[in-house]
Order: structure tokens, then sequence, then C-alpha cells
């Protein structure tokens, strides 16, 4: 057995440290805890910026399916020249308002005028989905079937792309802003981030459709 | 549905039943250390109690002995450690290999099949929500249940496998649900954690079995007759000291080996069925689509989910729904039930019946 209680002789120990040393325990632990923080950040806003990147992919592959589609559904629909064509040029006015936003994604306006383009883009979409529904032989065709997955999907890519994006965002955004790593974010450098928004309701409806 | 406060419930109950689990294995460590001083007490006290000189040495004559707790924690910490690696090395298959195995056949990139077309488009969508790559895709031809699992030990090694019922009967929305379900898996190392769990509880399980040998030296003893002479006397009295000694520690191996064991198990489906809960939560989190995961489950509840492979209860954890019917269904369950699983999602939830899937080309 021992000849003292284990209380007792930690309490002695802890009596004979130097209050210096005390001092530069915790000062070591708050350096430890600084990094943790900090590496933490960096690792979030890394996600955030590649999540950003992963929306300008998804856009572009849209953008390149489309006039497929179009090219598709023109053999059947001979008398809905119109509707075909708003969708080819909705089509265009995105590509360019998707490749000045991959320039400047920081410009407010622009990245404003590209969620416009997708919306009208989206809008023709829809019509010219309306327009397939009354035509069943285009619609039961192999090749709209599977170009029209192929459609549902890479919409589907750019909403879920543009969702990984705001839901890392909202990660960072949190962890920046909670106790403690507020009191060193701001001066570690970490800037809040945007959320990517979808104003426009029609936007909303055109993603997530099934044939 | 609150995906994120419904994630950090899950991840906290987790927290809490893996500290549970640590006191169960240091509360067979404590089982095992009182086996051994009364095993030891008993044997010395035979000689003690016919007066042949031999005193209790101080060393037994208190039950709290910090040298004999160190030596019997550090002994069980060695063979649950060595028991485990050993089971750990056995069991940690690659995604590949358990997908082989449950008769997987992996989908390729240039199927001209429309439907695994479609779930090759559905995982890369569900890749692009969760952040992580794209894992090797399998159809469980022979399964005509409606089920899906994830296997893997890291995120570059996962798979995912969806039963052929699975492919034909879910919408394409389910059917996402499904594989955003299977992708939190990954994401959040269950099968590794589960792994972890099982190679240790194996280890707890080898004490057991060492108490199981212990006892069969002693009756291999006893049935020999070799306890001693028949007349009282140091030979005889030494005798009754190994039986004591053997019988005691053997049988309180097996005890706390065994309840260690159960309750160990207990708390391993306990937090299978919180990663379950994890998993729902995060897969609404991907797809934003409660309903989807919701009627997906509905779905499971008309039909079957069981599996007629018979590596199922092996890897019974990794599931959508639960595999196989178990005795003690609830106590030992690695999935909640269905409605409450429904009701965490959508908490009016209709049940309505499923809608049947509409023929595709």
């Amino acid at each position: 057995m021992l000849s003292t209680s284990p209380l007792a002789t930690l309490k002695s120990f802890l009596v004979a440290i130097p209050p210096s040393v005390i001092a530069l325990g915790v000062a070591a632990i708050v350096v430890l805890y600084g990094v943790v923080i900090y590496n933490r950040l960096v690792g979030l806003r890394n996600q955030f910026k590649n999540a950003y990147a992963q929306i300008d992919v998804q856009l572009k592959r849209r953008y390149d399916l489309i006039p497929n589609l179009v090219e598709t559904a023109k053999a059947y629909l001979k008398h809905e020249r119109e509707t075909l064509e708003s969708v080819i040029k909705a089509r265009n006015a995105a590509v360019i308002a998707a490749q000045a936003t991959a320039s400047n994604p920081a410009d407010a306006s622009v990245v404003r005028n590209l969620l416009n383009a997708e919306s009208n883009l989206a809008g023709a979409l829809s019509r010219m989905r309306v327009t397939v529904e009354s035509y069943p032989d285009l619609k039961a065709s192999q090749n709209m079937t599977q170009l029209s997955e192929e459609l549902t999907s890479t919409e589907n890519k750019v909403s879920f792309a543009r969702q990984a994006y705001n839901d890392s965002v909202q990660s960072y955004n949190t962890a920046r802003e909670t106790f403690p790593a507020v009191l060193l974010s701001g001066i570690l450098g970490f800037r809040p981030a945007e959320l990517f928004q979808v104003t426009n309701a029609v936007e909303k409806e055109a993603v997530k459709v099934q044939f | 549905m609150n995906f994120f406060a419904a994630q950090t419930r899950a991840r906290n109950r987790t927290g809490r039943l893996l500290i549970l689990f640590a006191l169960a294995v240091l509360g067979t460590a404590t089982g095992v250390y009182f086996a051994l001083m009364l095993a030891l007490r008993e044997a010395i006290r035979i000689p003690v109690d016919t007066a042949r000189h031999v005193d209790m040495p101080p060393a037994l004559a208190q039950w709290w002995n910090p040298e004999m707790a160190l030596y019997s924690f550090l002994g069980v910490g060695l063979l649950v450690a060595i028991a485990s690696i050993y089971k750990w090395s056995t069991l940690g298959a690659g995604g590949p290999a358990v997908a082989k195995m449950m008769g997987g056949r992996l989908v390729t990139p240039n199927t001209t099949e429309y439907r695994e077309r479609q779930l090759l488009n559905i995982v890369e969508e569900m890749s692009i929500a969760s952040g992580i790559p794209s894992p090797q895709i399998y159809v469980l031809d022979e399964e005509l249940s409606i089920n899906a699992f994830a296997a893997g030990l890291s995120v570059q090694d996962a798979v995912v496998a969806v039963s052929a019922g699975a492919l034909r009967e879910f919408p394409r929305d389910e059917l996402q649900a499904v594989v955003g379900h299977e992708f939190s898996h990954i994401l959040n190392g269950d099968m590794r954690r589960n792994l972890k769990l099982t190679a240790v509880l194996f280890g707890i399980l080898a004490l057991a079995i060492l108490g199981q040998f212990l006892l069969r030296v002693l009756l291999r003893i006893l049935a020999s007759g070799q306890t001693g002479g028949s007349r009282r006397d140091n030979k005889k009295d030494n005798g009754l000291a190994v039986i004591s000694l053997l019988g005691l520690l053997g049988l309180g191996l097996v005890v706390a080996g065994s309840v260690g064991f159960f309750f160990g198990r207990l708390i391993q489906a306990a937090v299978s069925r919180q990663r379950e809960y994890l998993a729902d939560a995060s897969s609404v989190q991907f797809t934003r689509n409660p309903r989807a995961m919701a009627d997906a489950l509905n779905r499971i509840r008309a039909r079957s989910s069981l599996i007629r492979s018979p590596h199922a209860s092996e890897i019974s954890h990794f599931f959508f729904a639960q595999s196989f019917d178990s005795l003690f269904a609830s106590l030992f369950a690695t999935h909640p039930p269905l409605p409450a699983r429904i009701q965490a999602i959508i908490p009016g939830y209709d049940f309505p019946k499923p809608a049947p899937t509409r023929a595709k080309p």
C-alpha cells in the first residue's frame, strides 16, 4: 500500500511548479489552439472555393448538352420553331454570362447577370418540355428519353453544385463566427463568404424535373 | 426537416455511446481483476484452513491490490489488443471485395441500360452534393428485395451496391435518396467505425474463450484424478488449490468476457442505429427532398428488404434497411424501425400506398 494518498502527492507536485512555467504552459495551449482553429478554417475555406469551381463545370456541361436536345427535337417539332429558337437564344446568352462570371466571380452585378440568364434559360426549357409533352412520338423516342435524362441530370448537377457551395460556405462562416475562433479569425485573415442565392422561383422549378 | 440539427443529435449520441463502450471494456477488465483476486485468495486459503502454517500473504489480504490490478489490466489490455488486431486483419476487406462477395456486378460508365445509366447519373449528382468522389457502383442481380449498401474502409476504397429490386422499383428521386444515404455512410466513416467496434468486441470474446480453455484444462485434471493422494497431505492441498485457481479464474473470465461481449454488442447496435438516423438526415441535406427519403422508406415497408445472400449478416450494419430477421430484433437491431425513421424525417407522414414506378425504356 502507498504511504501517502495519491491526491496529496499530486498536490505537492503542483505546488512545486514555478509560476513562469505555468504561464508558459498556458501560452503554449493558446498557441496550439490557435493552430487548430487556423487549420480548420483553411480546410473549410478551400472546400467552399472548390465547390464554387464545381458550379462553373456543371453549368458548362449543361450548355453543351442543350444544342443536342434541340437538334433531336427539331425533326418532330417542325411547327414549334419559336420555342426551339428561344431555347438556343437563352442558352447562348447564359454561356456568355457564365464566362463573364468565371473571370470575375467576386463582382455581384456579373453574378446577378448570370442568375438572370440562367432563369431565362430555365423558363425556355420549361416551355419546351411542356411542348414535348404533347408530341408522344418525340417523347417516346429512345434518343429523346436518354437525352432528357442527361439534361435532367445536368440540371440537377448545377443545382447540387450550388447547394454544395452554399453548404460549405455555411460551414465555413459558422466555424469563423463561433467562439473562440471568432477572436482569432479576423487577425488570421478569414473573411466571411457569400452565399450563391437563387432568387427566381422559375429557376428553382426547372431543376429536379423527371420526364 | 432540420437535418443539421438531426445530424448533430445523432453525432452527440454516438459520442456518448462510444464512451459507454469504453466503460464496458473497462468494466470487463475490472471483472477479470476481481476474478483473479478471488481465485488467488481461494487457492491460498485451502492450505491456510488446514493449518499448514501458510499465512494469507499480505498482498492478498485485502481486495484492493494495486500491483495485481495493474497486472490484470495490462494482461486484459494485451489480450484484447492482440485479438482485435487479428480480427481487424481478417475483416478489413476492401469495398470491391465485399461487393463481389455479395454477388455484385460492377456498373461500367459505358453501360447502355437506361436504369443503370440513370443510376450512374444519380451517383454523380450525390457526389457533387456531398463533396466526395464517386464510388464504384455495383448491382446485386440476385437480390429481388429492395435494399442497398455501402462498403469500404476509406473514401477512396468505397463502393455502393444496389439490389436489382431497388433498381427496378424506386423512382428516380427515391433512388437518389437511398444513394445519398449510402454516401453519408462513406463520408462519415461508418463502416470503419463499426469494424473497429467488432474487432474490440472480438478481443472481449477472447477473454471468455480463454476462460473456457482454463475450465477445459480443469475438467481434464479432474477426470484424470490427479488431485493428489488419498491422505490429507501437501499434494492434495496443492491439487485443490490448483482446481480452485483454474476453476474460479476460468469461470470469472467466462462470466466477465460474456457479460462484456453482450453489453458491447448492445452498444454497437445502438451506435449503428444512430448512424442510420445520421445517414437519413444527411441524405435529406444532400437531396433537399425529405419527401423522397420518406417515400423510399415507405416503399420498403410495403416490400421486403431481406437479403438472400448468406453473407448478409456479416455486413448487416452497412445495409439501407434491416437485411435479416433476428430474435432479439429491437435490442440488437442495426436499424431503427421504419416508422421511426420516417417520423424523424416528416413528423406527420401519411404513409400512402407506394405508387408503382412507370416503366422506362
